[in-house]
């Protein structure tokens, strides 16, 4: 110890002849001091990553790995988060698909006049952002004689709906058969389930967009801030791989109101259309509404040619 | 005979054939078009409309039977009437109400046939509907000349259907009068394609909701109304959709 007595030496400072000396212990107190303080002042920006997530969060495995009792505990973090988020219980439930059901929607555009009741459904069911907005439909307003997306607005603003010269189509996830957003997804965090929904483990996503750039339909969306809902409008009942809470930083997208589907109920947006232009069941069955729609009427699907076999059908009535 | 002559036989043999057989098909008296009396091509119950076809002024000039009939066999609400008069200022009545017969359930039924009825007006000499009346719409198929009560209501007891073969309805039984004219609509009706369904569509896990036609369409005015639209997504600077 202390070789070179040239050099300061500041945590063991070379002892003088008699022990410490008042001056070099004060040297070493002093850049003690100021060197815990600069510690604290670089770690000061962990202090604000309470929006990290938990550490069991961070631990857990990916969901098609999670054993009944694992998958418990994480429906137990989660009811603990959103109490502790919202200050309410949720009912959170982890829905696996049904045996012989596939589902198929399909939607009607001689029906859909544009009135925007089915996207704030979706957002009200689904516990989306209100601020920032983040909405899983798309109603494009086209002017009557193309189907050229270019073409459309979805931004419109009129008095009233419908307009003279225009169809609407509305677009969201078309829960494809061969679906591009799976597969290029570098970590397994969304998959196709038997029941043709396309899922995303949003404890597993890890926000780098590759799906949002791969989706032919625009279907997919991404948390850029911390999700904002009014505690007065959360929709308490929940699925682990539907509408519970996301934090920011996730992807999102439909995924056919898992929490209502999976339980024989008919999606929200469904449920409010005026019109009845959306039509939801499963292909399996041949008294279906979807399949008799299959096979009686006039179907077509968006971008037959990018090879991605939705299980989204538009069609027309006569 | 040589070949040639055999030729000019059988020509002229045909020919006086033909000729032949086209003068019996114009003697014979069925041929050409003829007058087919054997019943109307179209049901009756079609064609003897005369109510749902004529207007009232077109039935009172042919001393045809009016009863059955009210105001809005002619008026619709949404089509004030302009009323005439006369120098002294007093309303003449159009020809077409000189001899309307009042029948129990038309306007006899609050109004008797010997009242005068005393018309309001409003600045621009419209008449003014009386509250009674702000309800009564007819707007089923006005373009087409269908939008009278009695096409679909009993004209004896308002509360009873009848379909225009003659079916009698109740009142709770009125998707099937829709479908006797309605028929394609039906049908999709009927397989689940027109019109929307709530709850479940899984019956064995919960009921399923079927709406029916007036759950949705006001039968006096089946158009679905213009909606104002829910607002649009936010448009962000950035992203610019």
């Amino acid at each position: 110890m202390a070789a070179n007595p040239n050099l300061p030496n500041l945590a063991s400072p070379p002892p003088p002849a008699g022990g410490t000396s008042r001056r070099s212990f004060l040297r070493t107190s002093a850049a003690v001091a100021s060197g815990l303080a600069a510690m604290a002042a670089s770690l000061a920006p962990l202090r604000e990553l309470s929006d990290f997530g938990s550490v069991e969060e961070f631990l857990q495995k990916h969901y098609k790995e999670l054993t009944p009792v694992e998958m418990e505990q994480a429906l137990a973090r989660i009811r603990r988060e959103v109490e502790k988020q919202y200050g309410l219980r949720p009912h959170v439930r982890d829905l696996k698909p049904m045996d012989g059901v596939e589902f198929v929607y399909c939607l009607n555009l001689t029906r859909c006049i544009g009135c925007r009741k089915c996207v704030h459904a979706c957002v009200a069911e689904n516990n989306q952002s209100r601020s920032p907005e983040i909405q899983y439909i798309r109603v494009l307003k086209m002017p009557n004689g193309t189907f050229d997306m270019e073409k459309g607005d979805h931004h419109y603003v009129t008095p009233t709906v419908p307009e003279k010269g225009f169809y609407y189509m509305p677009v969201q996830c078309h829960q494809c058969k061969n679906p591009p957003c799976v597969k290029v997804c570098p970590v397994d965090a969304t998959w196709q389930e038997s029941d043709g929904i396309t899922v995303i483990d949003y404890d597993w996503c890890i926000g780098c967009r590759y799906c949002e750039a791969a989706c032919p339909y625009f279907a997919r969306r991404f948390n850029f801030a911390e999700p904002k809902i009014p505690k007065e409008q959360v929709n308490l009942d929940m699925a682990y791989l539907g509408n519970r809470p996301r934090h920011k930083g996730v992807m999102e997208k439909c995924h056919f109101c898992i929490q209502r589907t999976r339980a024989g109920k008919y999606p929200a947006c469904l449920e409010v259309c005026p019109t009845g232009a959306r039509k939801f069941g499963n292909i399996l069955d041949p008294a279906s509404e979807v399949s008799q729609i299959l096979r009686n009427k006039r179907v077509f699907v968006l971008k037959e040619e990018v090879g991605t076999l939705p299980r989204f059908f538009y069609y027309f009535d006569v | 005979m040589n070949e040639n002559q055999k030729t000019s036989l059988a020509l002229t043999s045909l020919t006086v054939l033909f000729s032949l057989a086209a003068l019996v098909f114009w003697m014979t008296p069925h041929a050409g078009t003829t007058n087919k009396s054997s019943g109307p091509l179209v049901g009756t119950a079609f064609t003897n409309t005369a109510t749902f076809r004529l207007s009232v002024a077109d039935l009172t000039k042919a001393g045809g039977d009016v009863s059955g009939l009210d105001c809005y066999a002619c008026h619709s609400k949404d089509k004030p009437v302009a009323p005439k008069f006369d120098a002294a200022g007093r309303l003449i009545p159009s020809v077409a109400h000189r001899d309307v017969v009042f029948s129990r359930m038309n306007c006899a039924g609050c109004h008797a046939a010997s009242e005068k009825v005393e018309l309001k007006f409003d600045a621009e000499g419209k008449i003014l509907t009386p509250a009674a009346h702000t309800n009564d719409v007819a707007r089923h198929g006005r373009t087409i000349g269908n939008d009278h009560c009695f096409n679909c209501h009993d004209a004896t007891n308002l509360t009873e259907l009848h379909t225009p073969g003659g079916k009698k309805l109740k009142l709770a039984d009125s998707t099937q009068l829709c479908g006797s004219c309605h028929g394609p609509s039906y049908r999709d009706w009927e397989a689940g394609l027109h019109g929307r369904h709530n709850g479940f569509w899984n019956v064995k896990l919960g009921p399923m909701e079927r709406k029916d036609c007036t759950s949705c369409h006001d039968p006096h005015a089946p158009d679905l109304p213009h909606l104002k639209p829910l607002p649009p997504p936010f448009r962000t600077a950035l992203r610019g959709h």
